[in-house]
């Protein structure tokens, strides 16, 4: 998306109605969105120039059917879902990621089962508080930027953003059912991420099972 | 009132945390977790987790570059 082409093109052709509360409207959702927005966007394509291109390809989108949208219902979530849908569109295109169909059974809160069953971090005692601290000093939002697109979207809007399975189900177009699969899944790939990185640190060292006993 | 097994707490964890669950299931397994040696642990150490994790991930405001692009497109309305 070219930053000159969108700036040069005026917003008041596109909107049908062209009265000023609804640009005054408008700009308030502007200004109530612009940060939270950005950060999601920043999550999800990983860059800052693609963040601010897909930030404002959302809002010049979402003037354009602004005349449709419903006052009083969920503007916010109303946004996300401008913004995954070009997201969708124009961005996935070009970082295309092999669909990652995870088949392996990795039972819910994968960490914790990971720390229950470390026999090194019971002789250190407290393996609750030694995994949290390494995980504390690991690079979390690497760790995220990791997941598949999918797993990773469904993340963002439920942990980091905060909507509910209802509402991402909206924003995403997807099915509830898909919604908590996508998310669960994601929480787990994300807590593997982040056994295997305290794992590396060395703060966590794998069980040696010979010596160990 | 039915008893709520561990297993029960280890599926359905995440949707308690995110608040996804009915009412009656909700208290049901509040209840559990608040006195089994297990599920309490388990709960605080997902929700430590949780919390370490909104905090390294958050947002960032949007770069005054951004701001300044978007407020300039709706000056033209």
């Amino acid at each position: 998306m070219e930053a000159a082409a969108l700036e040069s093109r005026s917003l008041a052709l596109n909107q049908p109605s062209g009265d000023a509360s609804a640009g005054q409207e408008f700009a308030a959702l502007v200004e109530s969105n612009l940060d939270g927005l950005y950060g999601a966007a920043l999550r999800l394509t990983r860059t800052r120039d693609r963040a601010e291109d897909l930030v404002q390809e959302t809002f010049l989108k979402a003037w354009r059917s602004f005349h449709s949208f419903q006052p009083g219902t969920n503007a916010r979530a109303w946004l996300y879902r401008i913004m995954m849908n070009a997201y969708i569109d124009s961005y996935r295109k070009a970082d295309r990621e092999p669909e990652i169909v995870d088949q392996e059974d990795v039972e819910e809160q994968y960490l914790y089962s990971r720390v229950q069953e470390s026999e090194e971090l019971r002789r250190q005692g407290n393996p609750e508080e030694i995994t949290l601290q390494a995980v504390m000093d690991a690079d979390v939002e690497e760790a995220l930027a990791s997941l598949p697109e999918s797993f990773r979207a469904a993340v963002i809007l439920a942990d980091l953003e905060g909507f509910a399975y209802k509402e991402i189900a909206q924003i995403l177009g997807v099915p509830i059912g898909t919604v908590m699969s996508r998310l669960f899944r994601g929480r787990r790939l994300l807590q593997k991420a982040l056994w295997e990185y305290a794992l590396k640190t060395r703060r966590i060292t794998p069980d040696q099972e010979g010596s160990a006993r | 009132m039915s008893t709520v097994h561990c297993e029960e707490v280890v599926r359905l964890l995440w949707r308690y945390m995110d608040r996804e669950l009915d009412p009656d299931t909700y208290r049901r397994l509040q209840e559990h977790v608040r006195q089994c040696r297990n599920c309490g642990p388990r709960h605080e150490f997902e929700a430590r987790l949780r919390s370490i994790i909104q905090e390294k991930c958050a947002g960032q405001p949007a770069p005054e570059a951004l701001r300044r692009r978007v407020m300039a497109l709706l000056q033209e309305l």
